[in-house]
């Protein structure tokens, strides 16, 4: 007989939350099942229900009932979380565990004796590193998935279904633990079958001729015959952390305080699959409503937290959210570890880790926006440029690479080359009669020959930083041929580049 | 050159939808403000923004040119009308365009050009990105050589445009090249998609919307500048002085273009008859004869009125409209079709002897010159209201039919963005939280944006957004530019416009979403403007009821019944309605109209055109419905504002009511004409002007003085004319309306199987749940008899004085699979459960309705039996094993393991099944241990004393918190004996609010509350009623 048991996590959407921001609980705060305006209440902490929330309210109702709750839809992201850490504290007893999206998570007892005193002293483990996870469950023991599962739901703590007693036992609970299909549901529930052990007296061969395969599996199930094997849970691939924040940070050590603990979370994880961190993407969500979404990787895959939380730091030194900080998601993505084969042709280069911390010091030193790949951004300012990531392998993505020849107009063209001024140089620029004059800048200058222009560009209105510039080409007396701007904005002049 | 030397030919308007940025009339104020004497709309695949544009520019004294921008095989092509030809062109293309594409999209191809390219000239377009989209690269050339061809070399012009952005000026020469090769003619314009340049945030926001993008992720999609605005001529002098002749041809092509709207060409379909008779003529021959039907004795009073109206109706030469109506009319009275002229046109007694209207309004006193004046010189409105469904569309395509697919189409509804749809689409562009997002736009119901530094910051907290927060701010500022602007074109609900010949060489047309209809591209304000002509045929529920009920009472009551001549004083009637017993009667069967009938205590039709009317905003808000009833209880002395108004309010004891009699007060006390007097309502009505309310105010004032009436009298007038205008019901509309009621009233009465037979045919309608409506047919008599496979058809039907429920109330069940039961049930009655399944072919989940509604009784025993039995069948009837199957089922029996229902169960299981119940009310179960408890019924709360407490309990039938009632929560309960009412006051609700939110069946104890047979329980105990299932839902108005 198989002893399987379950984990089951109460009100999950809402311990989950708890997880990641314990504070809350001291607020008046429910979950929705996601839908904003159709939605249903489906938890609430104890504030909430006080204020006369109650779980099937609609949102709408909800919001009648009680303006002052804050009303937060559920978040996949989170839930998946707890419960990707619920079942890490199950491999920690177990090798099979199975996790399914009701917040209940199965592992194989079998064999527990072997290890534990009991099934109860497994089940008191379980319970206490669950709870050191941040999320309570109850735990129930039987020799089905079915049995343990409602032993949990109903345990109130810890529930163990002695082995062969699990059909007397499921008798007198709802038909709907055993998870009809809707078809199915909706047919029981006409038929006025109401409780498992109603539907164990019915004939198990009628049941199959009018439900069918799931007539029967329901029947066995009735009668606590449930075989149906665990499903293994796959190796999972990224590792996601979130909190959200009912504050908003607006200075760089908390967030790094609240992003090392994030961080270690998603690493321990990827540490506990074996495989290593091969890249973070944190997504910022930010004061107003907006959202700052950050891609950082070491230069090599590597589970060491300082290196991430260096690289880390430096990115938002050298570009901080554009607004104070108000929930963050750090998303850890993994990889094998891949033993590394040298190349006998050419020379040995750093070791990742060792690059990784270089790159990062560098861009501590220099600025994100001076380390790494350039790239042309899409917007219409034109010395707008992204800086991509800087890879390690042999071809750099997003390097820059020689233009392709035209080939509809191979041998004509002519190209004029813009060589920018970085920095770009601040010029004096005299007017006459709406006509450009006369150019002076640090290190050219001259009388205007002739001039085109302007071209004018506005944009990015809804950024703090919109642009609005007059572009003209000039060419000086000097010979030289210019790109030069007005910034409308600070009422000034630039040299932007000399065409070669 | 002066300042309006140069003419803007290209400014793209918010009608090319998401693909400009301002409406038409600020386009025209901006070119006005900027000295232009003339702008050309040209909207993308149409003429959507033309009349606004006309209308604007002819209040700003200068010229609305008309043009669209089309795509000719793909590539897009500016076309301005220069004359009648060149529009009648332009509307067929567009039209031919849209009809053969899905809806939103126009497709041409050269040869639509070339059929109807005369009257039109031919821009190529020049900015940057209409360029890139045109083709500026080697095809340029033989696309101009084609346009050549279709327009000759002076209908083609080379557009140039300097907007200042990267690679124009490279474009721009060489347009000019090519131009200058081919010898074509540039011309100059500032491709304006905007009228000023801070307009230009709003079309960044329709580019992202139209992109299905957001503002950070747009990049290059956008404008690169802000340069696309309405330019003086100054400004586009100087950009172009390299070119001036760009310049002096757009002048020249404006001065070419002579066409505006006013020149539309407009006819009304022609009704003159083929034997020469003038549609005038023959107008008055029907009149004449519809008089002398209705009348029966024309007397003096009688023709002079006559004699007015058709004065009035030669002069504005509207003969033709009336005949048109009339015909429509008559189409209906052939078909026996209801139909019935609601609105103004009941103060015609034209209308009336045309069997237009069924008030006569001589006999009641009517004010004509609400419906129609000489001073006006507008086309009159006439809404004529029709059973709603097959019916109504039975009329419609009539009107098809009868003028033409292209001689009518229906009007358009230009959808505008609100608040809420406005926050939604901003919202989602600046990236902003989508639950942010989404619960500001739930709070925005009253959401006007008036003042962002007081009202909206406390909405945009309470969405949990920082007011302060700068794309807060953003959100602020678009939301409100974006007001009003166009987001899409619907359909009107039944505004139709005809005209003679082709419609669509007046107005493009486009495909409804609704097979075989189309749309014109303006709409009914649009259409008035322009004199185009238009019919409003509505649907009505009630109408729908009438006309099936008629011959039901003729089948099984042997009486036939003619509502136009119903007797309108049955005194049984008015005892029905004085007792508020009104449930499913048109207009008074609200809980709020049912609290006032026991005081108003109808006696006469006119009565009952006061209750009609007295429960609306106007008379609420203004504050008239407690003198009224004061002083028609004899409380309170009938006194009036001025002597002179006595006639005028005599029939409503002082208290202003109705539309019509603030017409005759300004006419009586300020001497206004008739014209003057429909004025002044418009003025006051919902598009409120404070300065034309302002001239027509001191207008009043002044004629007041002139007749001595001034001092508090002349304020208390001012006042009354003031606050009603805005909500005030029209008395002819109320009569129409009146008219209804008494009918539906009349067959509740009188034939009350038929009356409710037809009401339970036609629902959804009215305001009560059809589980509502059986309980109280069963209270007057009628049995309701339950769903059965072996009598139901698909409609409720009538047997022997009984209702027998239809099989369209079963959740989930098909017409088409009702028809085939009642097809092969009268060739033979249903022998087994199998029989039924296989004959009627019943898909698995039919069999499982019927069975749950207990339709099948008869055939298989209690529903659970059947159930058993069914489920046991094969799913496919037709299958070889079918028989076989369906055999052992019947031989089997009915026995099966299952428990049978309770009668709880049973009850609760007609609910969910179907929504109703035909056997006992749900509470009926539960009334031992209600009485027990101390609980009274519907019926015994009439007969408690008033301020006695007592304990009510039912199923909560209506739920309303309405805004005029200070807070104030009311309910209807119902029992297995009537119905109850329960007001709750504000402290009470904010005490129980989930409660009295949700439960569906409730236990209130409180103090009874009877004033004037008004009776209410004053609730302040409550107590959910839990079910072992779901009750059917309330009438909940939030």
């Amino acid at each position: 007989m198989p002893r399987i048991g379950c984990m089951w996590v109460p009100d999950l959407c809402l311990r989950a939350y708890l997880r990641m921001d314990p504070e809350s609980a001291s607020m008046s705060l429910a979950f929705s099942d996601g839908n904003e305006t159709r939605g249903v209440i489906v938890a609430m902490t104890t504030l909430a229900a006080d204020a006369g929330i109650v779980v099937g309210m609609r949102v709408s109702q909800a919001r009648a009932v009680s303006a002052d709750t804050i009303i937060r839809s559920t978040s996949p992201e989170v839930i998946d979380a707890a419960m990707i850490a619920l079942a890490d504290v199950a491999s920690g007893v177990s090798a099979r565990v199975e996790i399914d999206r009701r917040g209940r998570v199965f592992c194989d007892c079998e064999g527990a004796a072997l290890l534990w005193a009991s099934e109860g002293e497994l089940a008191g483990v379980l319970a206490a590193r669950a709870t050191r996870c941040g999320l309570p469950v109850r735990i129930g023991i039987a020799d089905s998935k079915l049995g343990a599962s409602v032993a949990a739901r109903e345990s109130g703590g810890v529930l163990i279904v002695p082995s062969g007693q699990t059909k007397d036992f499921l008798a007198p609970f709802p038909v709907g633990l055993l998870d009809p299909d809707s078809t199915s549901a909706g047919v029981l529930a006409s038929w006025g079958i109401r409780t498992i052990g109603q539907l164990a007296t019915l004939p198990a061969g009628a049941l199959a001729h009018r439900l069918g395969l799931s007539g029967v599996s329901l029947a066995r199930r009735a009668c606590g015959e449930d075989t149906a094997p665990l499903v293994i849970r796959p190796m999972p691939q990224s590792f996601q952390e979130s909190v959200e924040l009912d504050y908003e940070v607006e200075r760089l050590e908390p967030l790094i305080f609240i992003l090392r603990r994030l961080i270690e979370g998603v690493v321990t994880r990827i540490d506990l699959c074996g495989l290593t961190c091969q890249a973070l993407e944190i997504r910022f969500a930010l004061e107003g409503g907006g959202f700052d979404l950050r891609r950082v990787r070491a230069a090599a895959p590597t589970l060491d937290v300082k290196t991430l939380v260096t690289v880390v730091r430096a990115e938002l030194e050298s570009r901080p959210p554009s607004q104070p900080v108000t929930g963050i998601v750090v998303d850890g993505h993994s990889m094998r570890i891949r033993p590394t084969q040298l190349d006998l042709l050419r020379p040995v280069g750093p070791a990742p880790d060792v690059l990784a911390s270089t790159l990062a010091r560098l861009v501590i030193l220099c600025g994100s926006d001076r380390v790494g790949v350039v790239r042309e951004s899409d917007t219409h300012r034109p010395d707008a440029i992204e800086i991509g990531t800087f890879e390690s392998d042999d071809h750099p993505e997003g390097g820059v690479s020689p233009p392709e020849p035209d080939a509809a107009h191979t041998g004509v063209v002519i190209r004029l080359a813009l060589r920018a001024f970085r920095p770009v140089i601040p010029l004096e620029v005299f007017e006459s009669r709406g006509r450009l004059d006369f150019v002076r800048g640090e290190g050219f200058g001259g009388r205007v020959v002739q001039w085109a222009g302007p071209r004018r560009l506005r944009g990015e209105w809804w950024t703090a930083e919109p642009f609005a510039r007059e572009y003209y080409d000039v060419e000086l007396s000097d010979g030289g041929v210019y790109r030069i701007y007005r910034d409308v904005r600070r009422q000034c002049w630039i040299a932007d580049g000399v065409y070669d | 050159m002066t300042d309006a030397d140069y003419v803007e030919l290209r400014c793209r308007s918010a009608f090319s939808f998401l693909a400009g940025a301002s409406l038409p009339e600020d386009l025209v104020a901006r070119a006005a403000q900027l000295q232009h004497d003339a702008v050309a709309i040209v909207d993308r695949d149409g003429v959507y923004g033309a009349p606004r544009a006309l209308r604007a520019a002819r209040d700003a004294g200068m010229r609305a040119l008309v043009g669209a921008d089309v795509a000719i095989a793909g590539r897009r092509l500016g076309l301005l009308v220069v004359d009648r030809l060149g529009y009648r062109n332009l509307c067929r293309l567009v039209t031919r365009g849209k009809l053969r594409a899905p809806k939103g999209q126009c497709v041409l191809d050269w040869t639509d050009l070339e059929e109807h390219g005369a009257g039109l000239l031919a821009l190529v377009p020049g900015g940057v990105d209409n360029m890139l989209e045109a083709g500026a690269g080697p095809e340029l050339r033989p696309r101009l050589d084609r346009l050549r061809s279709i327009f000759d070399d002076d209908r083609v012009y080379v557009e140039v445009c300097r907007n200042f952005e990267p690679r124009q000026e490279q474009l721009t020469r060489r347009l000019l090249a090519v131009a200058d090769a081919m010898r074509l003619p540039v011309v100059a314009t500032n491709d304006v998609q905007h009228a000023r340049p801070e307009d230009r945030r709003v079309l960044d926001v329709f580019t992202c919307l139209r992109l299905k993008t957001t503002l950070d992720a747009a990049g290059r999609k956008l404008m690169p500048n802000a340069e696309h605005h309405l330019k003086s001529s100054r400004e586009m002098r100087a950009l172009f002085r390299d070119v001036p002749e760009a310049i002096r041809n757009s002048r020249r092509i404006a001065d070419r273009c002579g066409f505006t709207l006013e020149d539309l060409g407009y006819r009304f379909p022609s009704v003159d008859s083929p034997d020469g008779m003038s549609g005038m003529v023959r107008l008055r021959a029907l009149v004449e004869r519809g008089a002398r039907d209705r009348y029966r004795k024309l007397v003096p009073r009688i023709r002079a009125q006559l004699e007015l109206e058709l004065g009035i109706i030669e002069r504005l030469d509207l003969a033709g409209y009336f005949l048109i109506v009339a015909d429509i009319v008559d189409f209906c009275r052939q078909r026996n079709i209801l139909a019935q002229g609601r609105g103004s046109a009941a103060n015609s007694a034209v209308c009336f002897a045309l069997g237009i209207t069924a008030i006569d309004p001589i006999g009641m006193e009517m004010l004509f010159e609400r419906f129609l004046s000489e001073e006006r010189g507008e086309w009159p409105d006439i809404d004529i209201d029709l059973p709603s469904g097959d019916r109504r569309e039975a009329v419609i395509q009539y009107v098809y039919q009868r003028y033409g697919v292209h001689s009518a189409a229906m009007t358009a509804n230009v959808v505008t963005y609100r608040p809420r749809s406005a926050v939604r689409e901003v919202g989602k562009v600046l990236g902003l939280g989508a639950d942010a997002v989404t619960k500001l736009a739930s709070l925005l119901r009253a959401f006007e944006f008036r003042d962002p530094d007081d009202e909206v910051p406390n909405q945009l907290a309470a969405a949990g957004l920082d007011p302060s927060a700068p794309r807060v701010r953003l959100l602020v500022e678009l939301v409100r530019r974006m007001q009003n602007l166009p987001r899409h074109l619907g359909q009107h609900s039944g505004g139709m416009v005809l005209a003679a010949g082709r419609l669509d060489e007046i107005v493009p047309l486009e495909p409804a979403t609704m097979p075989g209809r189309v749309v014109v591209q303006w709409d009914k304000d649009d259409c008035a403007d322009l004199g185009i002509i238009k019919v409003d045929l509505l649907g009505l529920g009630m109408m729908a009821v009438l006309e099936d009920a008629i011959p039901l009472v003729r089948e099984h009551d042997g009486v036939e019944i003619d509502l136009a001549r119903i007797r309108k004083d049955d005194p049984a009637v008015y005892e029905m309605l004085q007792k508020a017993d009104t449930v499913g009667v048109f207009q008074v069967e609200s809980r709020a109209q049912m609290a006032t009938l026991p005081r108003l205590k109808p006696t006469c039709f006119y009565d009952l055109v006061v209750e009609v009317a007295i429960i609306r905003p106007g008379p609420i808000v203004g504050q008239m419905v407690h003198p009224y009833l004061r002083r028609r209880a004899k409380r309170e002395p009938v006194t009036y504002p001025h002597p002179s108004l006595k006639p005028i309010l005599e029939r409503t004891l002082g208290v202003p009511l109705f539309q019509e009699q603030l017409l005759r007060i300004a006419m009586t006390v300020a001497g206004f004409s008739g014209g003057e007097a429909e004025e002044l309502r418009r003025a006051m009505g919902f598009k409120r002007s404070t300065e034309r309310m302002g001239q027509i105010e001191t207008r009043l004032r002044a004629g007041m003085a002139a007749r001595g009436i001034v001092g508090e009298s002349a304020e208390s007038i001012v006042r009354a004319i003031t606050s009603f205008a805005l909500y005030g019901f029209p008395e002819s509309h109320s009569a129409s309306f009146a008219l209804i009621a008494y009918a539906s009233a009349y067959l509740k009465v009188h034939h009350p199987a038929a009356f409710y037979c037809a009401i339970l045919n036609n629902w959804p309608m009215g305001f009560y749940h059809p589980a509502t409506l059986v309980k109280d047919a069963g209270r007057h008599g009628v049995e309701i008899l339950p769903i059965d496979v072996m009598h139901s058809a698909w409609h409720c039907t009538i047997e022997a004085r009984a209702i027998r429920l239809g099989l369209r109330y079963v959740y989930g069940f098909r017409e088409a699979a009702a028809r085939r039961i009642e097809a092969e049930r009268a060739h033979r009655p249903f022998a087994s459960l199998g029989d039924l399944i296989m004959r009627a072919a019943l898909r698995e989940d039919e069999r499982r309705q019927l069975a749950n509604a207990g339709a099948c009784f008869a055939l298989g025993g209690h529903r659970r039996d059947v159930l058993w039995q069914i489920a046991a069948l094969d799913p496919d009837p037709h299958t070889l094993f079918a028989t076989t199957s369906a055999r052992r089922d019947v031989q089997s029996g009915a026995s099966s393991p299952l428990p049978p229902m309770s009668p709880l169960e049973e009850t609760l299981a007609d609910y969910a099944s179907t929504g109703l119940t035909a056997g006992p009310h749900v509470m009926a179960h539960l009334r031992a241990s209600l009485r027990n408890a101390g609980v009274i019924t519907g019926a015994e709360v009439r007969q408690i004393p008033d301020g006695r407490y007592v304990l009510v309990a039912g199923h909560v039938i209506v739920r309303q918190r309405p805004g005029t009632a200070k807070g104030m929560l009311f309910l209807t309960l119902e029992d297995e004996t009537g119905t109850c009412n329960v007001a709750v006051r504000p402290d009470q609700f904010r005490r129980h609010r989930r409660l009295l939110h949700t439960a569906r069946m409730l236990r209130v104890g409180g103090p009874l509350q009877n004033v004037d047979g008004v009776i209410h329980v004053l609730g302040c105990a409550f107590e959910e009623i839990a079910l072992p299932g779901a009750a059917p839902p309330s009438h909940d108005f939030h």
